[in-house]
């Protein structure tokens, strides 16, 4: 970084927050530099990968068509999967299948190169395999960033550097410590398949792919964890969250990865599809309780840094949040250079701007939902059980059926099911 | 069924082999960007670090907590459940470590 001139912005961190944010500065005529530590941009980053939404709209009318998509998401199964029985919900929605779409599979490799490249052919300067180290801060103010151990100069600072933000440790920014009950850890593995094999297994168009999420229920020692699958092009993304919390001793958080790879449900739909890539990242959990503050003199904080990963416990979307506070931040950090006030006071338009969009607002209204989605209950105890009580239900056999009722009742029984504490936590239900 | 019965304790493969399929650029140097004190980890009361890591970066030899950055995936996980103050976490330098193809 020696030739550096000083810049108006850096932003550090090129994933969808950080590239997003670059981008829209480069659009405004902004001096900007975009710097990752990846090399080339993407090689660190990890999704499952949709991305939902289009919150791109606004750098690119059409940003679908130029972007590195791997399928149009058409169809959503959720399902409950315990040792050796599954149970799916599958839902089919034309309009999906259609522009202006709903949401896409991507692989972050190569998506966050070509957004990264985007921002740069708009006019943002890219580094690459460079890491910061952390913010300049002089008495209370960012002054610019500290790279192995240099300093430079900027009006302004975009801090965008993921879930793992070392930068906001680093600078001492963090509201509280982080803890392991804030994230959840995501391992993923890519797997290829023929596109062909991958359409006619999961009756698809071409250009069309589905999203799987599971519960992952009667894990041992109240885990809890979940699991999904997407399609790509020619792979499958497949992967488990596991809560680092419930995470017992003596059980390898991998192991859970491959409890579930081996689980026959998901064994069949995987079949034939060779090992590509191995991966694990953090999911922020997301919430207003673990945010740290999202800007101060000189600096704003976007995407996963900022925790603003929404994960209703059936979905994770990261991806777009991360975006939209990416372009949130740069219209008020592009204002703020222009009239020349990148005070705190004027950059708490940003937080003022997020709150009015679906991404504070989501984190505002569902504040609750970890209540719901982490009762280990929900995976211990109620997966197990309707599994068995459907399995008995269903099962045809030669002999006298038992009533619905009193069926239903011995299996509660049986699962040690207390219905009263069952009526409490299933009306947690209102928290998704 | 008893839960040490679970499949999840059954289960035959080893991690290592598959991050084989990873690409790493290496740091000549071997500057490890993680590092660990001994004498904490001797008397931590869990050694969660053995079974959070995703890629089995630390491992229990002759009763001893061993770290080897070498397949690390800077996920975090170590720094995280760690609350005994063992272990400092950075960034690898440059743009040394994992290079995701797909991500
Ligand atoms: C397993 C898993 C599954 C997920 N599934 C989904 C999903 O299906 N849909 C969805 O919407 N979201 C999903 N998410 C969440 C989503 O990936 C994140 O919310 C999103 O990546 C956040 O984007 P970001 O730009 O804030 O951070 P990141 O994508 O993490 O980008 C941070 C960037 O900063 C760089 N960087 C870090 N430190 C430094 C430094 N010191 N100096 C320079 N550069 C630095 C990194 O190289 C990286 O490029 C998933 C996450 C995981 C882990
Ligand atoms: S959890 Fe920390 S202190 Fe305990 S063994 Fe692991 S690194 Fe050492
Ligand atoms: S950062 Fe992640 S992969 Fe690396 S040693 Fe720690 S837990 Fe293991």
């Amino acid at each position: 970084m020696e030739d550096v001139s000083d810049y108006d912005v850096y932003v550090i961190g090129g994933g969808p927050a950080g590239s997003s944010a670059a981008w829209y500065l480069a659009d405004q005529g902004i001096n900007v530099a975009l710097i990752d530590r990846g090399k080339p941009i993407g090689s660190k980053n990890v999704s499952g990968g949709v991305l939902w939404g289009h919150d791109l709209k606004v750098l690119d009318e059409e940003w679908w068509k130029k972007a590195p998509i791997e399928r149009a998401i058409i169809s959503k199964k959720i399902g409950l999967l315990t040792e050796d029985k599954a149970m799916l919900f599958d839902w089919d929605f034309e309009e999906w299948g259609h522009e202006p779409y709903v949401g896409f599979s991507i692989l972050r490799a190569k998506f966050d190169r070509w957004l990264a490249k985007r921002a740069q052919e708009a006019g943002a300067d890219i580094y690459e395999g460079i890491a910061v180290d952390k913010l300049w801060i002089e008495k209370g103010e960012v002054k610019g960033i500290v790279q192995a151990g240099d300093k430079f100069k900027s009006k302004a600072v975009i801090v965008a550097d993921g879930a793992n933000s070392r930068i906001l440790i680093n600078s001492g920014l963090l509201t509280k410590p982080f803890s392991q009950n804030d994230f959840y850890l995501g391992i993923k593995e890519v797997l290829t398949l023929p596109e062909e094999t991958i359409e006619e297994r999961f009756g698809l168009n071409s250009e069309e792919g589905t999203a799987f999420e599971f519960i992952l229920g009667g894990l041992p020692k109240n885990i809890v964890a979940g699991g999904f699958l997407y399609t790509n092009k020619r792979s499958l993304s497949l992967g488990v969250v596991v809560d680092l919390d419930t995470l017992p001793l003596g059980i390898h958080s991998y192991d859970v990865f491959e409890y579930y790879k081996q689980h026959p449900k998901i064994k069949r739909l995987i079949k034939d599809a060779k090992e590509e890539e191995y991966a694990a990242h953090f999911v922020p959990k997301g919430g207003l309780h673990m945010m740290p503050p999202l800007f101060g003199n000189g600096y704003v904080v976007v995407g996963d840094a900022a925790a603003l990963c929404f994960s209703n416990g059936l979905v994770i979307n990261g991806n777009g949040p991360a975006i939209r506070s990416g372009i949130e931040a740069a219209k008020v950090v592009s204002e703020a250079i222009k009239i020349g006030d990148t005070s705190s006071k004027f950059l708490s338009k940003y937080a003022t701007s997020l709150k009015s969009t679906y991404v504070l607002e989501n984190l505002i209204r569902f504040k609750n939902v970890e209540k719901f989605k982490d009762n280990p209950r929900i995976y211990s105890t109620y997966t197990p059980f309707i599994l068995n009580f459907s399995e008995k239900l269903l099962r045809e056999e030669n002999k006298p059926r038992e009533h619905l009722v009193k069926l239903l009742k011995q299996e509660l029984k049986e699962a040690g099911i207390n219905s009263i504490k069952a009526a409490i936590d299933l009306s947690g239900v209102r928290y998704l | 069924m008893s839960e040490t019965q679970h499949k999840l304790f059954t289960l035959k493969f080893d991690i290592k082999n598959k991050l084989g399929n990873d690409t790493f650029e290496t740091d000549a140097e071997e500057r490890a960007h993680i590092t660990i004190k001994p004498e904490i980890c001797r008397d931590c009361p869990h050694k969660k670090c053995l079974y959070a890591c995703p890629t089995r970066c630390y491992n229990l030899i002759d009763g001893e907590v061993k770290f080897q950055y070498e397949d690390c995936v800077e996920c975090g996980t170590c720094f995280l459940v760690c609350d005994q103050g063992s272990v400092s976490w950075s960034n690898p330098q440059g743009s040394f470590g994992i290079k995701y193809q797909l991500g």
